[in-house]
């Protein structure tokens, strides 16, 4: 059982390596410097990737949503001064694209992008890997994402106008540490000219980027399970998604490895259908019973209830 | 026992429909252009220039 589960986990590292290299797989921009600008720029990829990175290929769809709720490249927004006549444009100029494809990807399997694809979410899987003490964090904090993605990515961008009545893309300019590593510090080493223009901000992000980095060390996943807008946006997808996570109480044997692998912290036998599950699998490939399945629909939630062992004997529960 | 349809499967089969249409909706409304010309420029933004 512990061969399936290192295939399982060996499985999910080689797809996270190849989602990796296929969202940024324009190598040519990592020795000059300049983007790629073709036509899969149209396309945004499930996770957080950065369109700034000199390798991207696609576009990051939470720098698409702000980006369109800003107006950016929209509708012509200047000038409008009123609240009234900037709802009335923002209802034009709404993210539906972006957000009926990432509502697409979680109604079908949920937050798995981020288990199986999102780069830096990998990134913070192999810094926990460091032997050094580990810790879970409070259990408010799963809520700051949500405050991110309502402040940072709609609601800064759509009302906190620049001198010439444009929104700008909040979470990328003050918070995306994925950005800063992915595309901030490439340009900053290819683009002399670039170097010598940055300033404060860039040493704001780098300190969020250090910090995320070092937390990835003792935390499991900080940034995805805190602060990342996209995994807030996918979270509620889990109770409904067609592929779902269900756990057979009748042959769990209470061993707890499920727990144990979780990235997220989860406790697995209470949680299995948790907001905050990445549905990597981990826990399914670890189960010595096989009693975690991930199917379309599952299994009719009744069906989990038949029988309790008597009291007294215990069953087979550890 | 009992059993009920199962609510879970109609609510995502109804935000599938409803993510296609919006999909639909926002490709008719050239969104996919509107990110685009700012994918194609670098982001001083989320560079740290500001």
């Amino acid at each position: 059982m512990h061969a399936m589960h290192r295939t399982g986990i060996k499985i999910r590292t080689w797809a996270q390596a190849a989602a990796t290299v296929v969202s940024n797989g324009y190598f040519k921009g990592l020795t000059n410097g300049n983007i790629y600008t073709g036509q899969l720029k149209h396309v945004c990829v499930p996770t957080l990737n950065c369109y700034s990175c000199p390798a991207a290929m696609y576009s990051c769809p939470i720098g698409a949503m702000q980006v369109t709720v800003a107006g950016a490249g929209g509708i012509d927004l200047t000038a409008i001064h009123t609240w009234g006549a900037r709802l009335s444009a923002i209802a034009t100029s709404f993210p539906l694209m972006v957000i009926g494809f990432l509502a697409l990807i979680g109604a079908v399997v949920g937050r798995a992008p981020c288990g199986w694809l999102c780069p830096f979410g990998w990134l913070q899987e192999l810094l926990n890997k460091i032997p050094l003490p580990k810790f879970n964090g409070s259990g408010f904090l799963k809520y700051v994402k949500y405050v991110i993605l309502i402040v940072f990515v709609f609601a800064l961008p759509a009302f906190w106008l620049d001198e010439f009545d444009g929104g700008e893309p909040f979470f990328c300019k003050y918070i995306c540490p994925a950005g800063t590593l992915e595309g901030g510090y490439p340009l900053a080493i290819l683009k002399p000219d670039l170097r010598k223009q940055l300033g404060w901000l860039f040493t704001w992000k780098s300190f969020l980027l250090l910090l995320f980095l070092g937390l990835s060390m003792l935390f499991r996943r900080p940034f995805c399970r805190w602060i990342c807008p996209l995994g807030a946006f996918y979270a509620p997808f889990n109770k409904v998604s067609i592929y779902r996570l269900e756990l057979d109480k009748d042959t769990c044997i209470n061993c707890g490895l499920c727990t144990k692998v979780c990235p997220v912290n989860l406790n697995v036998p209470e949680d299995i259908q948790s907001a905050e599950c990445v549905r990597c699998l981990d826990c399914k490939s670890i189960c010595p019973k096989g009693c975690i399945s991930f199917r379309p629909f599952g299994k009719d939630s009744s069906q989990h209830e038949v029988v309790k062992p008597e009291a007294g004997t215990g069953g087979n529960k550890a | 026992m009992k059993k009920t349809g199962n609510p879970v499967k109609w609510s995502a089969i109804i935000i599938i429909v409803l993510a296609l249409i919006l999909v639909f909706a926002g490709f008719k409304n050239g969104e996919h252009k509107s990110y685009f010309q700012k994918a194609i420029l670098i982001c001083t933004q989320c560079i740290g220039l500001g």
